[in-house]
């Protein structure tokens, strides 16, 4: 088989992810992107092991021991990347990555953000337990 | 203890006193006082004890030499002749009168700590212009001085007269001052030292100075502004917004007295050059003549004192423009005793009056018994000042209107005779108008009819013992010391000659009895015309109540200087002449002509340049940076998914571009 | 053995070849998908589609044992803990016309051109190479096994310590977003406290919804004309929307406190219950699918009036944390859902973007029952535009009524 079928589908199914990550509101569904990313990844390193072992003289798998790797840490960064987008869900009541714009430049002052509002919260507190 | 370790102790007293003072001043209230009063009176004592060793004699001459300067050699160096001995004991014992008497003055005064250690420091710096033997140092007292004086004034600066006139005494006395400084290096340029008698030895030498009369000119702008002479006079009757002892101080021994001291000390220097003894000369003639007019026209007490002050050191200058410094530094001694009596007993009377209006006071009542001990010794300062023999001030005033007259003879190679004359005719003149101001001054203050005075319980025993120890030197010093004097001087004679003893008299009684004449010409006006406004808390101490006074002087009359007032027999004598001599002959307004409106003017055009032309550049460039700024701050959406994009577009390009590197496309 | 290309052209391709790009045709495509489609579950389908692909690619490229890793790990795990994510954060069901962020057009280009570059270095740089696929498969568990417990066994066990760090670090987070949830209890009694309030002044709350609703009815059907099929979903979502709108309002004019706000939520919802207008809202719901349970929550609360549906709304949204009983609430809760629905279905997502839009998305993502600070306060200032001519409106309204 020619090594240039999985090098280009890797390289378009990379390239899909990137639009994906780039263009997506839900963070979620940015997750699913990078997703993407690193299966074309993992698909590059499987295709060139495979050839490899097949012409060099010795190999050490290295490209599918990698891709196991990148399996695993893919895994590892799904379940972290659920939890912190879950938990911005639950501070922001959003998961839209073009609302996050704490860092923005010359933010709206009528938008505070949990930190600068905690104040309030307890005086609140104060004034509901009393 | 050598003469020479008593001398430097004299100096080094107060200034230990003024430091120790503002070091504890805060801390230690107990102290300030002692620590005013004795170092000072230590002081007095050393000096009475220098002056006693040295009695006249050769001078004592010390120096050490601290550091090689590389080119003209700066020494501690004392120098005490029979001058400089006098003159300090002159101006311990004033400035010990002066720091006992605040302490009653000021009795109330939360600033009363910083006062009397800046009264010490002046007085150490007074001392140390006395005792120095090198111009150097002489300087640094010299600065001292001015910027004490600066303080001094300035102690009432809650009020605005105040601010001004410690700003006006302080900037004028430095117009004098850079002139001085660069006279000063001119004469070691050309003595090749800064000692005092190796400068005096360069000017007996057979080359004497290269250029005596350009020395001799910048010398006198520093000497005329120190001293109050015509042009650079006007900051002195301004600065009695200041207390009254402060006045005292300045007036009668220390800052005015330094002018003429230098220049009696250097007057070797001054003689090089006719043309500047000519100057000084005209200068004290147009200082004396002018100033006593303009003390006829005052209605602030201390204003008159002040302009007499002027005079006097007019009186001074002219004899040494006719080159007898005995005659010159002979007044300085009776003057400083009877002008600081005159101050002081000033004070006592505008804290009784409760206003420092000769105005307010001609319609008071009784103001002699309240202060029966100012009435007297300010009766006798005055007989003094109008130089009424037996009086110091009679016996002074004549040796120097007799040296003046021995050189209009042309008898001395040491004056030209016109000096002679022009001091002559002015010093007559001025004693005319002496008697005639300090008549006005006695009869408004103690001689008023309306109401009665208010009573203010008694003065402190402080001020009033003061007074009377200054009375004695006004009283008798003239009468027994011209004989001893010239011993410790010159040798020149000082005993009054018959033909300027009678002309002298004679003007100042004709002065004085047209002025009485006046007065009963004109006081039955005062009953008419109501006037006057007195503190509104007679209760406080002195200090409080003058500091009132002044600052309710110009609301209450229209002006600092004077006041409406047609009871005034000044105002009759000066005819149309009173309104121009009332204002110090309008120099102000020149100066403010001459030298204030175009500084204003500069410092506009440089304010205009800095703000419109220099910070438009600065602006300009700041413009371009923010433009730039507000464009990349709108890429700062704080949307990551489009700096991601931007990060992947620029990785892209940068890949193309290695690839097509890479390639050799 | 490698050949040369001359024996293998690209246009005599052999049947693994044919059998990889049809197979690679499908995963292109399905990952396409994944990355456009509107409807976000349907993504983290279609991504399965593209991963199951792309293990029958590493079985042709006769990697067996990454192609079962493959399919147990990312098909198996992933894509649930994907589609987990997606529930817990109530994604909506359905289309969403905001699918896509406005840099669209940025990503687009830059794909596009990172795809180009890509593949033209990469089949530049690979047109001749051939990979040998006969012989013994390169990727078997045996091959694989000893080569990673051979040579890779050290990484091989700092990736299971990795892996630990990520469980801890996983549950820390999601630790952590409880201990936030407290907040909104204490925030909750300061409420029910303020809930005592309202019913001295119930008109306000009721007028604001009101004329809310009915101003609201018109771009309500945009919105819902925009997105959705149904001009009854449309209708059925105004009440929700205008329940959210007079929540800004309620933040809005008292101009402080938290309390107010919700005491003039809530008479709307009350209003909103007490009216018809309660009912086109349950209607709607319950008509669009059954696959919300949050409408059947409405429904419920349609019905008997309130507090159990809304609680039992809450629990099917998997924020059962807040059982915040003690809020006498569910009542804010409900109004608070009741907006949900509503903007889910269309107005939160509504591309015709108006300030309404922000407002009633955060009321509708139940915010207002959470009693989040930054929510409402976010939501008082995206509001605020349109919170005003709604003020306006009111007594006119008031006085047709």
């Amino acid at each position: 088989m020619h090594l240039a079928y999985p090098a280009v589908l890797s390289a378009l199914l990379f390239c899909t992810g990137l639009y994906g990550v780039l263009a997506r509101r839900n963070a979620i569904l940015v997750l699913m992107s990078v997703e993407l990313m690193l299966n074309a990844v993992n698909l590059n390193l499987v295709a060139f092991d495979v050839w490899l072992s097949r012409t060099a003289e010795e190999t050490l798998h290295s490209g599918q021991a990698l891709t196991l790797f990148t399996i695993a840490i893919a895994a590892a960064e799904i379940g972290i990347g659920l939890a912190i987008v879950l938990a911005v869900h639950r501070n922001r009541g959003t998961a839209d990555i073009d609302r996050l714009r704490d860092t923005a430049e010359g933010r709206d002052p009528d938008e505070p953000d949990p930190e600068t509002s905690a104040p309030g919260t307890a005086a609140e507190k104060a004034e509901a337990t009393a | 203890m050598t003469t020479t370790t008593l001398a430097v102790l004299v100096p080094l007293l107060p200034f230990l006193g003024a430091v120790a003072g503002l070091l504890t001043g805060r801390t230690a209230a107990a102290f300030v006082r002692p620590l005013a009063v004795l170092p000072t009176l230590a002081a007095f004592v050393l000096a009475v004890l220098v002056a006693a060793r040295q009695g006249g004699g050769r001078a004592v001459d010390a120096a050490t030499e601290l550091t090689p300067t590389g080119s003209v050699p700066i020494e501690l160096a004392l120098h005490i002749d029979g001058f400089a001995a006098l003159v300090a004991v002159l101006v311990g014992l004033v400035a010990t009168c002066v720091q006992i008497y605040s302490t009653g003055y000021l009795r109330d005064d939360p600033r009363y700590p910083s006062y009397a250690a800046l009264v010490s420091l002046f007085t150490s710096a007074m001392l140390l212009v006395v005792y120095s033997g090198d111009l150097m140092v002489l300087l640094v007292g010299w600065e001292v001085m001015g910027i004490c004086s600066y303080f001094l004034v300035g102690h009432y600066w809650e009020t605005p007269q105040a601010r001004a006139a410690s700003l006006k005494a302080f900037l004028v006395t430095k117009l004098g001052d850079v002139p001085f400084l660069i006279g000063l290096f001119a004469l070691a340029g050309d003595a090749g030292s800064f000692r005092i008698t190796k400068i005096l030895g360069a000017v007996a030498s057979d080359g004497g100075l290269d250029h005596p009369t350009v020395i001799a000119l910048l010398l006198l702008a520093g000497v005329a502004g120190k001293s109050a002479q015509f042009p650079l006079h006007t900051w002195l009757p301004d600065a009695m917004a200041g207390p009254t002892p402060v006045s005292a101080l300045i007036h009668a021994a220390t800052m005015v007295a330094a002018g003429v001291y230098f220049t009696a000390r250097l007057l070797p220097v001054f003689e090089a050059s006719d043309a500047a003894m000519l100057v000084l000369a005209v200068m004290a003639a147009v200082t004396m003549t002018g100033s006593a007019l303009a003390a006829l026209a005052q209605d602030d007490i201390k204003r008159v004192l002040a302009y007499s002050t002027i005079g006097q050191l007019g009186y001074l200058t002219g004899a040494l423009a006719v080159a007898d410094r005995g005659a010159a530094v002979f007044h300085l001694l009776s003057h400083g005793a009877f002008k600081a009596l005159l101050f002081l007993a000033a004070g006592v009377l505008i804290h009784a009056a409760g206003t420092n209006s000769l105005a307010a006071m001609s319609r008071t009542r009784g103001l002699r018994d309240r202060v029966p001990d100012a009435y007297w010794t300010m009766t006798v300062a005055l007989l003094a000042l109008a130089a009424i023999p037996p009086f110091s001030g009679f016996f002074s005033k004549e040796s120097v209107l007799a040296a003046a007259e021995h050189v209009t003879g042309g008898h001395t190679e040491h004056a030209p005779a016109a000096a002679g004359w022009t001091v002559l005719v002015a010093g007559l003149l001025t004693a005319l108008l002496t008697a005639a101001y300090a008549t006005r001054l006695w009869l408004l203050a103690f001689r008023g009819r309306g109401t009665e005075a208010p009573g203010h319980g008694r003065q402190p025993v402080t001020m009033n013992a003061v007074l009377w120890v200054l009375a004695i030197p006004s009283l008798a010093f003239g009468g027994l010391a011209f004989r001893l004097l010239p011993d410790w001087f010159d040798g020149r004679d000082l005993t009054p000659t018959l033909t300027t003893s009678v002309l002298g008299t004679g003007v100042a009684l004709v002065g004085g009895i047209v002025t009485y004449g006046a007065w009963r010409h004109t006081t039955a006006l005062t009953a008419r015309v109501p006037l006057g406004a007195v503190a509104a808390h007679p209760e406080g101490d002195a200090g409080a109540v003058e500091a009132e006074a002044i600052a309710s002087h110009a609301p209450a009359y229209g002006d600092i200087a004077r006041a409406p007032d047609p009871a005034d027999p000044g105002r009759l004598l000066l005819g149309p002449l009173h309104r121009h001599a009332a204002a110090g002959f309008h120099l102000d307004a020149v100066y403010a002509a001459l030298l204030v409106r175009p500084v204003l003017a500069g410092a506009s055009l440089v304010r205009f340049l800095d703000r419109e032309v220099v910070d438009a550049y600065v602006r300009g460039a700041g413009a371009l940076p923010r433009v730039l700024g507000a464009a990349v701050r709108r890429a700062q959406t704080g949307n990551v998914q489009t700096y991601v994009s931007a990060l992947l577009a620029g990785t892209v390009v940068l890949a193309v571009a290695a690839v097509l590197v890479a390639t050799g496309a | 053995m490698t050949l040369s290309a001359a024996t293998h052209g690209f246009l005599s391709p052999t049947g693994v070849e044919i059998a990889f790009l049809l197979v690679g045709l499908v995963t292109f495509a399905a990952a396409l998908v994944t990355v456009t489609t509107r409807q976000l579950v349907h993504a983290a389908l279609w991504l399965v589609v593209a991963l199951g692909g792309l293990a029958v690619e590493y079985l042709l490229l006769t990697a067996e044992f990454i192609a079962w890793v493959q399919v147990l790990i990312y098909v198996g795990s992933v894509v649930v803990l994907l589609l987990f994510g997606l529930m817990l954060t109530r994604a909506p069901i359905g289309r969403s016309p905001d699918a896509d962020s406005g840099n669209r057009r940025a990503a687009l280009v830059v794909a596009v051109a990172a795809a180009a570059a890509l593949v033209w270095v990469v089949a530049d740089a690979f047109r001749t190479t051939w990979i040998d696929l006969d012989g013994p498969a390169a990727g078997s568990t045996t091959v694989t096994g000893a080569s990673l417990f051979q040579n890779w066994v050290l990484p091989f066990e700092a990736l299971s310590v990795l892996l630990l760090a990520a469980l801890v670090g996983a549950i820390v987070l999601s630790r952590k977003a409880k201990a936030d949830e407290e907040h909104p209890d204490g925030r909750a009694s300061g409420r029910s406290r303020a809930d005592r309030q309202p019913p001295a002044r119930p008109t306000p709350g009721q007028d604001a919804a009101r004329p809310s609703a009915d101003r609201d009815h018109a771009p309500g059907q945009d919105a819902a004309r925009s997105s959705d099929p149904g001009q009854d979903t449309g209708r059925s979502t105004d009440p929700g929307q205008d329940a959210a709108r007079s929540t800004d309002q309620g933040t809005d004019r008292p101009g402080t406190a938290r309390p107010a706000d919700r005491s003039a939520a809530r008479p709307a919802a009350d209003g909103r219950a007490d009216r018809s207008a309660a009912r086109p809202a349950a209607d709607g719901r319950a008509d669009r699918s059954a696959a919300r349970p949050a409408a059947d929550g409405r429904a419920d609360q349609g019905a008997d009036g309130r507090a159990a549906g809304g609680r039992a709304d809450r629990g099917a949204d998997g924020r059962a944390a807040d059982g915040h009983a003690d809020r006498s609430a569910a009542r804010p809760a409900a109004d608070g859902r009741a907006a949900r629905p509503a903007a889910d279905g269309r107005a939160d997502r509504g591309a015709d973007g108006r300030a309404a839009d922000g407002r009633v998305d955060q009321g509708a993502d139940g915010r207002a029952a959470d009693g989040n600070p930054a929510q409402s306060a976010d939501r008082s200032a995206t509001g605020r535009t349109a919170d005003h001519p709604t003020t306006d409106q009111r007594p006119d309204h008031g006085g047709v009524r």
